[in-house]
Order: structure tokens, then C-alpha cells, then sequence
């Protein structure tokens, strides 16, 4: 008897409890609004920042950085280039400081972006086959997460028609990557990039032109993004770091991400690799493997961790291809191989430009 | 799954919705079946060895129930054997290996056992206790064992509760899974009130502190005194946000769907003395090691020299509880000391307090106490939050230097600490919040004195409420520090 005002009791509950639910809606509305509009990173209003920062570059000048879609400047900065670099790199921000005066008299460029994937690789070399300035030498950072099927963060949603064109060319099967969710799904509630944009509009640059700014500088207390396509890191992260510091920023690095280096071999990108290698010669493109050293501390810490086996293959494998394909390997993950101490880092991941222009000197890397 | 993190903000409304949807009698599954996804979003594997554990300590309780007197005892030593050595493997195995190999090195032997390569599985040691609660209450014979072996997996597993307590007794809650619960207004909302206020503790206070206290302890050689001092202010109260705020959304999301799960904490920091600290801080694990380990011992009701005795054990044994580390250890004995000296001065507090006056001085004397304890329980914390004994007597041989710079201007000031002003006053502002709430909590619940206020009173502090997560809570899916335990 009792049973139906009960139940009717609780859908007037569950409708009061919406409503509160209703009251707050404001609150997601300011979120939206702010995200919107003040935008920091450029996602909903964002080809023309791109576009702009590309231009910059290619006119010669650097650009004082900030966060924007690295992908995206790659894509323009390409296609504003008139001719085909001498030597291009390729890699993550471990390889992102290296620049032309590592190769004196050569034009290089660097089209690194930060935790660069095989599929970031396959898009931006697409982009250099389709306009036709495929470089005479591609230094290709083969970092082991390459061959993890499994790392999570993937950036490479403005590049994706280019990398899937470049799987086409090298006849792999769809689906080895998933299209990432777009950014802008993703951040137009996102407490995050609501709070950039407080701080951005706080600051009162609310003008896209002032988020970047045009510099001939080539070092500074920000990040700055040279002409060549290179990366100055702020003075502040280049001071001299004792040992210790080196061996905590390893164990830090490690532990934020274990998951990157505790995975498997995955023989869809090793077949991927082989092809894109092959495609490249066929091309004429002298292409070197580079293995960016670890510092001593990550490295033994590879090596303590049975789980981290795959970097010892990922090296195996990569010498493997390399010596398959007769290509050039410059580097090794163990930083013994070249002599590399910690004070040659800046953490617990990235070397010092100096050591890695004495790492391609050492190798002669360019013939 | 960590509360702070998107999938919660999915998971938590389906799974709630389906509980008032489904009828009672299919409650218990969707409970179970949500309790195994949350974990699973760990490391899956892990799961095994939770339902182990259910198997043995379901399958004990029900024979420490039907054996006769003198083999119950047995059925409950094979229960606490299995839960130790599990905790044992996963926990404190390299702990206890790498010693023995320290002492093997300096005795000059070959030392062949390697560390075992092996991840503690989360929430090991809060289930574990749950379960042992379970068959020692079975085997006391204050509660009867639980025949429905899925009724019994969901109270080890209920995922509120499941990775970082409240450690919860059977009594209180197992009854509450045969229980029908309505979808109550008044009941859900205050539910998400306190689950609101534990993610703002979470991720606004929490979080926030963490940026400066990760890193000055990161490397405190990089630091002197006044950053080290205050880097273990903002520890204080960010260990406090941290776990306060996780069980405030355990205890809520249980609310919400109806069950009362035990209180953690009843503001730790306004304690008067180390016994009263302990009875407010995580309250289910203290009263967890009073009922089955401290009375066992005897309690106080013992020799002064078994009552010493019986302190420092429960209190090493609870600082080993939350971590394989010597610094552990020595926080859990340095709280076990701070208890033993303030029963060996007793007296002596006592006459000073009357011959100072201050006893006349309810206020003062008040405020002086838990001045005195909150500085006492900030130095334990060192050896809590420093990563080995080295950085933690870093710490505390360098806390005195360095302080000459503080007063020679605002920039010195902030200079000193190394950390931004912007930085220092919006920790300071939120420790303010914090304490102005707890301090009128004096008074009663605050959910029940914002009803008796005005609409726009209520609304306004629940509109501050969540703006202050969406401006100042940290975004970086920080996990909680009590899931490594």
C-alpha cells in the first residue's frame, strides 16, 4: 500500500536534487565562456596562431614560446620552407635543442615536437614527401617508447590525415593508431585550461599577437623557438646541476612515467619502422639513427627494473634496423658508450646541446 | 580509480543511479560488480589476491564459528597468518631483504636473495585490516559470520571505502548491505556536501601545498631552514587535506546511496594533547590497533614497564603499518615516545601550569597546548614525509639556518622560503579557511548550521565552495598519499 507514495517521495527527491544540480549551471557556463573566448592555447580559434609562428620562423626571426600546438607549426613552418634542408631532426624534446650550429654550414632544421611518436614521425615526414623537400639526411631520435603501443599521451590529432596518407605509402593496415578525441572536446570544460585562462586574461593579454612574441634573442629566461625550428631552453633549466640533483630529477622522472617504459615490443611499429626506413632510402634520404643517452641514474635504474626490459630491446632493435638498412647510429641510451657524465644533462632525460654537437662530432655523423 | 579524476565524475552518478534503480535485491551485484571495476582501474591483476583473501577470511570466520572452543583459535591463526603474509610479500618483503642484505654486506657474507620485483597492491593494508577485523569480532563472538560469501566480499570490497578506508568494523556495516535504502533528499544532498568538502580539501588544499612541500622535500639539500620549516607547516596540513578529504568522499558517496560508514577524523589540530591527537586522527586505524592490538597486549592494565612497552609496540607497529621505510618506524616510535613522556610528566605539567598561573587561564593555557602538539606532531611529520633518514636529519640539523634574510624587507621575506608571494598568501588564505571552519565546527556541523541560514547565505557559501575548485583546485590527477599504504 505504502509502496507507491514511497516511490513518489523519491522521484520528487530525485527532481529536487536536479535542481540543485541546475543551480550550478552558471558555474559551467563561466567555464565554457572562459575557454572559449579567452582561448589560451588557440584550440577554437587557433590556424591562425599557427599559422602566424610559422611565418615568424621561416622570415628568419625566433619566437618567444608559448604552449600552442607543436604539430600545427610544423605543418605551416613546412610548407613556408622553399627548399630541402640539408639535415633534418626529427625526435622529441630530447632532441629538440639540436639546431644549425651543431651542423655549421649546413641548413638544418628541426622539426622535433614534444613526446614525439612514430605516428607524429610518419605525419611530419608526409608533410616534408608532399611538398617535395624530403631532407638529404634525416636524424631520427628512435626513443624506446616509440615501440610502445600503449603510451597514453598522444598529440598528434592536427597531423592525423598526414599520417594516415604516409601509412597508405607504406602499405600498413588501418587502424594501428586511433584518432585521438579532439583537444577542444576535451578542454571546453576543463578546470585546467580554465585556470590558463584566468591567468592569462589576468595578466591582461588578451591579444593573440601578445601570447608569442617575435625576439632575435637566441637564449632568455623562456622558452624560445629559434628560426631553424630548434628549441633554447630557459637559462633557468640550463644552470649547472650537481650529481644529485641529476639522480633525483631521474628518479622523479621515472616514477611520473614508469608506464612509458614498462610495455612490450610492439611488432605493428616495428614493421612500421622497417617500412618507413625503406621508403625513406628509396627516397635518397640518408637517414641516422640517433639514441639519445639517459643519464646514469635512469639508466641503471632501466636496468634494476625487469619490467624495463624493452629499453635494452628497443635498443637491440633499433641497431638492428640500422644495420639492416646500413644506416648510422649516433648514440646510445647507456651514457657510458659516449662518455656522457651528469653534469652533460639538464634532468633526468634530457642531455645538454653541447654534449649532443660532441656526440655527432664524435660519430661524423655527416659525411 | 582516484576520486579526483574524470572517471569518477562518471562512474559515481551511473553507478548511484542504477543503485536507485535496480531493486533491492539486485543492489548487492551492482555494488560488487562497481566495486571490482574501481579497483580494476588500478592493476587489474591485483584483484586475485583481494579475492584470496576474501576466500580465506570468508571460509575462517565460518569455521572459527562452528569449531568447537578449543580449535577456534586455530581457524583464526591460520586467518591472521594468511592476511600477514600476503601483507608481508607484498609490503615489507624488500624492506626486510635489503636489511638483511646491509647486515649480511657488513658482516662480510654472500648475501644471495634478490628484491622481489613486485608492486604493492593498492589498498592492501586498509582491506586486509578490514577483513582481520571481521574474524577476530567472528572469533570474539560479537558478530556472526557472514554466510553469503558475496554479501561478505562486498563489505572487504565496498568501493568507497575500499583502497583508503575508513578501516570499517562489521558491525557497523555489514548489517547495512540486507538494509533498503530509499533515495532520501535530505540524506543524498548532505552526502554531496561532504563530498564536495572533501575534494576541496583535496584539491585545492592538498594539491596546492604539495607543489612547495614535493619540492622542498624533493631535495631539501637545496634548502635551509625557513623553507624547511615551512615546507613541514604546509605538510601538516596538506597530509591532513589530503586523507581528511578522501575519507569526507568515501564517507559521502556512501551516504549518498545510503550507508554510514565511521568517522577519520575530528579536527586533529586543535588537539590538546598526543592522546587526544590520536583519538581524532584517522580514528578507524587508532581504534583498530587499540581494540586488536593494545588491549590484547593488556592495555594499561599492566606493569608500568609492560604499559611502556605496550605503547612503543603499537605505535612502531602502526608507523611500519603505513610504509616498508625506517622513517616509518621512527615517526611511529617518536609518537609512542611523545605519548610515554607526557605520562611520565604529568605531574610536573600539572604544578607548573598552577604555580605559572596559567591554569587560571583556561583560554591561554588552551591555545598554548595546541600550539605545543601541533609543533610536536609537524616534527614527526619530517620523518613521515622525508624520503630516507638522511634527508630527514638534513632537515632537522639545517631548520635553524638560515633565517637571518626574513626580516629585512617584503622580497627578502618571500625570498627566503622561496616561493612566490602570490604563492605564500593564497597557502596561508586556505590554511585560514580551514581552521576557521574547523573552529566553528566547535559549534556543531556546519552543513546543519548553513540550514538554518538564509537561501543567498547557504547558496553564496556553496557557490565559494565550488568556485574555489574551479580557480584554485589543482587539475593534475594527484593521487591520494594513503593509497600507498
Amino acid at each position: 500500500m505504502d509502496v507507491e507514495p514511497k516511490f513518489s517521495s523519491e522521484i520528487s527527491s530525485v527532481g529536487k536534487v536536479l535542481q540543485k544540480f541546475f543551480c550550478f549551471t552558471p558555474i559551467l557556463l563561466l567555464i565554457f565562456l572562459t575557454n572559449y573566448f579567452v582561448d589560451p592555447a588557440f584550440l577554437y580559434h587557433g590556424d591562425g596562431y599557427a599559422q602566424r609562428v610559422a611565418r615568424i620562423l621561416t622570415s628568419g626571426h625566433n619566437v618567444g614560446w608559448v604552449d600552442c600546438d607543436e604539430r600545427l607549426v610544423q605543418k605551416y613552418y613546412i610548407n613556408d620552407l622553399k627548399a630541402s634542408p640539408d639535415v633534418l631532426i626529427l625526435g622529441s624534446s630530447r632532441s629538440m635543442q639540436i639546431g644549425e650550429d651543431v651542423f655549421h654550414g649546413l641548413k638544418t632544421v628541426n622539426s622535433s615536437v614534444s613526446e614525439d611518436l612514430l605516428a607524429d614521425d610518419l605525419g611530419i615526414l608526409q608533410i616534408y614527401d608532399e611538398k617535395g623537400i624530403l631532407p638529404k639526411v634525416l636524424i631520427l631520435e628512435a626513443s624506446p617508447w616509440m615501440l610502445n603501443a600503449q603510451f597514453s599521451r598522444k598529440k598528434y590529432q592536427s597531423i592525423y590525415p598526414d599520417i594516415w596518407v604516409m601509412s597508405q605509402k607504406l602499405g600498413v593496415r588501418d587502424g594501428w593508431i586511433s584518432k585521438p578525441v579532439s583537444p577542444q572536446y576535451i578542454n571546453m570544460f576543463s578546470l585546467s585550461y580554465f585556470q590558463s585562462a584566468v591567468s592569462l586574461a589576468l595578466e591582461q593579454r588578451h591579444d593573440h599577437k601578445d601570447k608569442f612574441f617575435v625576439t632575435d634573442e637566441t637564449a632568455g629566461d623562456y622558452r624560445i623557438k629559434l628560426h631553424d625550428g630548434s628549441l633554447s631552453w630557459p637559462t633557468q633549466m640550463l644552470v649547472a646541476k650537481t650529481d644529485e640533483q641529476i639522480g633525483r630529477a631521474a628518479t622523479q622522472m621515472l616514477s611520473e612515467n614508469r608506464k612509458d617504459y614498462e610495455f612490450h615490443l610492439d611488432n605493428a611499429r616495428m614493421d612500421i619502422m622497417d617500412k618507413l626506413i625503406g621508403y625513406l632510402q628509396k627516397k635518397g634520404v640518408d637517414v641516422v639513427i640517433f639514441l639519445p643517452p639517459y643519464p646514469e641514474e635512469t639508466y641503471k635504474q632501466f636496468l634494476l627494473n625487469p619490467k624495463m626490459r624493452s629499453v635494452f630491446d628497443a635498443e637491440v632493435y633499433f641497431r638492428s634496423l640500422a644495420h639492416k638498412y646500413h644506416l648510422k647510429v649516433a648514440g646510445s641510451y647507456n651514457p657510458l658508450m659516449y662518455g656522457f657524465k651528469d653534469a652533460d644533462f639538464l634532468d633526468g632525460i634530457h642531455a645538454r646541446k653541447e654534449a649532443l654537437g660532441r656526440l655527432f662530432k664524435e660519430e661524423n655523423v655527416i659525411k | 580509480m582516484l576520486f579526483n579524476s574524470l572517471e569518477f565524475l562518471i562512474f559515481f552518478p551511473v553507478v548511484t543511479t542504477l543503485y536507485f534503480v535496480l531493486p533491492h535485491g539486485w543492489r548487492w551485484a551492482l555494488l560488487l560488480i562497481a566495486s571490482c571495476v574501481f579497483y580494476m582501474a588500478f592493476i587489474p591483476a591485483y584483484i586475485l589476491v583481494l579475492f584470496v583473501l576474501i576466500f580465506i577470511d570468508y571460509f575462517m570466520a565460518i569455521w572459527v564459528e562452528e569449531a568447537p572452543d578449543s580449535k577456534k583459535k586455530h581457524f583464526l591463526i591460520i586467518s591472521i597468518l594468511a592476511t600477514c603474509t600476503a601483507l608481508f610479500i607484498f609490503k615489507y618483503f624488500n624492506f626486510f631483504n635489503a636489511n638483511c642484505q646491509s647486515i649480511a654486506h657488513f658482516i662480510g657474507w654472500n648475501y644471495p636473495i634478490g628484491a622481489l620485483q613486485i608492486i604493492l597492491p593498492i589498498g592492501l593494508s586498509f582491506h586486509t585490516f578490514q577483513s582481520l577485523a571481521y574474524v577476530i569480532e567472528v572469533y570474539k563472538g560479537k558478530q556472526k559470520a557472514e554466510r553469503n560469501f558475496w554479501i561478505y566480499s562486498l563489505y572487504v570490497m565496498f568501493y568507497p571505502q575500499l583502497v583508503a578506508g575508513p578501516i570499517e568494523r562489521p558491525a557497523n556495516l555489514l548489517h547495512q548491505f540486507y538494509e533498503i535504502h530509499h533515495f532520501e533528499y535530505q540524506r543524498v544532498v548532505d552526502g554531496l556536501k561532504l563530498m564536495a568538502w572533501g575534494m576541496f580539501k583535496k584539491i585545492v588544499i592538498a594539491d596546492r601545498l604539495a607543489l612547495y612541500v614535493n619540492q622542498v622535500y624533493g631535495d631539501p639539500t637545496d634548502f635551509k631552514g625557513p623553507s624547511l620549516a615551512l615546507a613541514t607547516f604546509f605538510f601538516a596540513f596538506q597530509i591532513y587535506c589530503d586523507f581528511s578529504g578522501y575519507s569526507d568522499i568515501a564517507i559521502g558517496a556512501a551516504q549518498v546511496m545510503g550507508f554510514k560508514l565511521m568517522d577519520n577524523f575530528n579536527r586533529p589540530y586543535f588537539s590538546k594533547s598526543v592522546v587526544e591527537f590520536w583519538k581524532r586522527w584517522h580514528i578507524s586505524l587508532s581504534t583498530w590497533f587499540r581494540d586488536y592490538v593494545y588491549i590484547p597486549l593488556g592495555g594499561n592494565r599492566v606493569s608500568n614497564q609492560k604499559f611502556y612497552f605496550n605503547i612503543m609496540i603499537v605505535f612502531i607497529i602502526s608507523g611500519l603499518w603505513h610504509g616498508a621505510n625506517w622513517t616509518y618506524i621512527i615517526w611511529g616510535a617518536l609518537n609512542g615516545f611523545y605519548l610515554l613522556f607526557a605520562v611520565w610528566t604529568s605531574d610536573l605539567r600539572s604544578n607548573i601550569r598552577e604555580r605559572t598561573g596559567l591554569a587560571r587561564h583556561k583560554n591561554l593555557l588552551e591555545i598554548w597546548q595546541i600550539l605545543i602538539i601541533f609543533l610536536l606532531i609537524c616534527f614527526s611529520w619530517i620523518f613521515f614525509r622525508a624520503q630516507n633518514l638522511h634527508d630527514a636529519i638534513y632537515i632537522i640539523t639545517q631548520l635553524p639556518h638560515g633565517w637571518h634574510h626574513l626580516g629585512l624587507n617584503q622580497v627578502a621575506f618571500y625570498d627566503t622560503f622561496g616561493l612566490h608571494r602570490q604563492d605564500f598568501m593564497l597557502s596561508a588564505a586556505l590554511i585560514g579557511v580551514l581552521m576557521i571552519v574547523h573552529r566553528a565546527q566547535n559549534h556543531g556541523s556546519i552543513r546543519h548550521m548553513l540550514a538554518q541560514r538564509p537561501t543567498w547565505v547557504r547558496w553564496s557559501f556553496y557557490y565559494m565552495l565550488m568556485l574555489g575548485i574551479v580557480f584554485w583546485g589543482e587539475q593534475g590527477r594527484n593521487a591520494f598519499i594513503y593509497f600507498q599504504f
